[in-house]
């Protein structure tokens, strides 16, 4: 590599090396922001260990069930209705699968059925519900959009956790794999993971359960 | 005489290295500044793809700006600045294109963290891996090869652990991907070497088209001297002609002095002899006769003392002399002297009409005298066989120049001829009679006076016009010369 001859202007001045270094710091500080923001998890259900009775919805006993909470805007939800396509080949027949989308009560339902939910319609062997106001996410305790829970026919929590490896990142994760091992070997690989997504709850940590709470964004 | 120019084996190698160096010099800088502009145009895209696939995270029913839209920003425009600053500064330099292959990778990694981990946007790595080969630079793609792979590993394996104390993405994936780089790079590393082999292939023709060069300037160089030398020979012998007719002219001058001087020494001689016959006689000279036989005695002597010095004065080089105000009577009165007598030998007429008064004109006496000497010369060599043989001289007075005519009763010159007579070395006569130099030599003086020398092909008979002008606007030297 004999071209750098005919350099002349030093690139190993110090004001050069500190412009260097300072470029090099703030990039590096980006990036571990960036990663941080994509592994930090939302908080996670501290669910109970069987399917709660408060829930309104219908379980089938004859299988296991698989009930995912996501919040309808949330982008690294996409993540986790992509992994759940993934999933459907491997298990189809022998899960049912719910998605319910949880929508603040003073929002409306146009802006809760957008692409996340059309997306999650279309996908065979999945139903979609809407949980309008929190009430199935206050009973299961879910926090966090993509908060998933895996029921044994007899109702026993298998695993409870995120199906996605990092924030709104496709790929391979132990979420997925776990649910995979209990249906074709019937043992979960980690009975839990982090979830990542949006907060389901306001900022006040409360379910948007009352018309009274104003905030259009 | 010369063989061809080669440049010594390291001067050779020497210069295929400067002239590669330009070369890749020039590549690097362009391939810079196409890098700059793709970077800019990722660092828009990625912020579209931040405002078209994440632009709000949510807290239930509320929204902010993702962090995303932020990062796309920020951390795109920061990846873009220090690669730009370098390029504007030293376009084609190694930490350019070094710094440029990080920024492009981590531009793939921010990519994908917009995206979401979308597999084709892994697609990116592998394109960006083919832009960089452009730099025909391994150690560029090396070290873009290994930031790629490291951002995979640092995922993969040195996240610490989450908030369960587990792992969340296994690692094997990551060697996968790897692997698929270094296939990629297989191929691009040998397109790299096979690129560089070509570029230095063309900065050796160059070189050696440059020893080529070289070798025809060399070539040119000595021809021209050989040419140099040749025309120098060429030269000398002109000069020397011309030295030889001048004396040749001189020779003939002086064999035509020595019969002017012949004549009146002949009556000086007779003369004498007749006063020494008297006086032996002891007869009674006559006071008055004596008078009359010396004062013709004086007169000729006098008039041989003029033929004399003016053949010192004829025989030098006038062109250096000042000019001078010149007397055209005396002028052509002193230049007949030397060939009068000679002609009416050879039954030659001269036939010249005095003129009611001096023209002056400002000139070199000594010149002009030869180019009427010449001519004269010609004119009489020209009708020796003729039977009618007279030469005339007629002035005619301009306001501002005057005319010498020289006419001979010859018929006229030839009009093929006539173009021709005043180049040097053309001559009529045969070889061994004349140079050929005379007329070229006195259309130089005449033209040295601004004056011109022409053949008038009007006349029935050769006439030679030499037109003078009057003034030179000299420094005029009154002569001492009558």
């Amino acid at each position: 590599m004999m071209a750098n001859k005919n350099f002349t202007k030093s690139l190993h001045s110090p004001r050069n090396l500190l412009i260097l270094l300072v470029w090099v710091v703030l990039l590096a500080a980006g990036f571990w922001r960036l990663f941080l923001y994509a592994n930090t998890p939302g908080a996670s259900a501290s669910a109970s260990a069987q399917w709660p009775e408060k829930s309104h919805i219908a379980r089938n006993t004859e299988k296991p069930i698989l009930i995912v909470f996501a919040h309808p805007r949330c982008p690294c939800s996409r993540a986790s209705v992509g992994e759940l396509e993934r999933m459907i080949p491997a298990v189809q027949g022998k899960l049912d699968i719910e998605v319910v989308f949880v929508k603040p009560k003073n929002l409306s339902e146009d802006w809760a059925k957008e692409a996340l939910w059309k997306k999650a319609a279309s996908l065979p062997g999945i139903h979609v519900r809407l949980d309008d106001g929190g009430v199935e996410a206050a009973v299961f305790d879910a926090k966090t959009s993509g908060q998933t829970f895996l029921f044994a026919k007899d109702g026993s929590l298998v695993f409870s956790g995120g199906i996605t490896a990092e924030r709104g990142h496709m790929g391979d994760n132990d979420g997925v794999d776990s649910i995979l091992s209990y249906i074709s070997q019937g043992k979960a690989k980690l009975a839990q993971t982090p979830v990542f997504g949006c907060s389901l709850q306001n900022p006040e940590r409360a379910f948007a359960q009352e018309e009274s709470h104003e905030h259009h964004h | 005489m010369s063989t061809i120019t080669k440049f010594p084996p390291q001067i050779f190698k020497d210069r295929v290295e400067q002239v590669f160096t330009e070369h890749y010099n020039l590549l690097t800088a362009k391939t810079d500044r196409f890098f700059i502009y793709l970077l800019i145009f990722q660092w828009a895209l990625g912020i579209v793809f931040a405002l078209t696939l994440s632009p709000q995270t949510w807290e239930g029913g509320e929204s902010r700006v993702h962090a995303h839209v932020y990062a796309a920003i920020f951390l795109g425009g920061l990846l873009v600045s220090y690669p730009a600053l370098l390029v504007y500064r030293q376009p084609g330099a190694v930490m350019n294109r070094q710094t440029i292959a990080v920024v492009q990778m981590l531009f793939s990694t921010l990519f994908i963290h917009l995206t979401g981990g979308r597999i084709e946007t892994h697609f990116h790595i592998f394109g960006s891996l083919a832009f960089l080969a452009f730099y025909r630079d391994w150690k560029v793609l090396l070290i873009a090869s290994v930031v790629t792979t490291l951002d995979h590993l640092v995922r993969g394996f040195f996240w610490p652990e989450s908030v369960y104390g587990v792992i969340t993405a296994t690692p094997w994936r990551a060697f996968e991907h790897a692997g698929w780089v270094l296939f990629e790079d297989v191929f691009l590393f040998y397109s790299i070497h096979l690129a560089r082999g070509e570029l230095r292939a063309i900065s050796e023709s160059q070189v050696g088209l440059e020893e080529t060069i070289a070798t025809i300037e060399d070539k040119v160089i000595e021809r021209t001297r050989e040419l140099n030398e040749s025309q120098q020979v060429v030269l000398e012998q002109q000069q020397a002609l011309i030295a030889s007719s001048k004396m040749s002219a001189l020779g003939e001058m002086a064999g035509g002095v020595a019969h002017e001087i012949n004549t009146p020494l002949a009556t000086i001689k007779i003369l004498s002899e007749q006063i020494q016959d008297n006086v032996n006689d002891d007869t009674e000279i006559d006071k008055k006769t004596l008078k009359e036989v010396m004062s013709v005695i004086e007169l000729t002597t006098d008039r041989i003392a003029r033929i004399v010095k003016g053949l010192r004065s004829f025989s030098r080089d006038g062109s250096r002399d000042p000019y001078e105000q010149v007397g055209l009577q005396s002028l052509i009165d002193e230049t007949l002297s030397f060939c009068s007598e000679r002609f009416k030998s050879d039954g030659t007429e001269l036939k010249f009409a005095h003129l009611p008064k001096e023209i002056y004109l400002q000139g070199r006496r000594t010149e002009l005298s030869q180019v009427l000497l010449n001519l004269l010369n010609n004119a009489h060599d020209a009708i020796q066989s003729l039977p009618e043989k007279w030469i005339q001289l007629e002035v005619v007075d301009q306001k501002d120049s005057v005319l010498i005519h020289l006419i001979d009763s010859g018929n006229g010159i030839p009009q093929s001829v006539q173009n021709k007579i005043f180049q040097p070395f053309f001559t009529t006569k045969e070889i061994g009679k004349g140079t050929g130099l005379g007329l070229s030599i006195s259309s130089g003086i005449i033209h040295s006076h601004r004056g011109s020398l022409y053949v008038d092909s009007k006349n029935p008979h050769t006439c030679f016009v030499i037109k003078l002008p009057k003034n030179q606007d000299a420094q005029i030297i009154i002569s001492t010369n009558s």
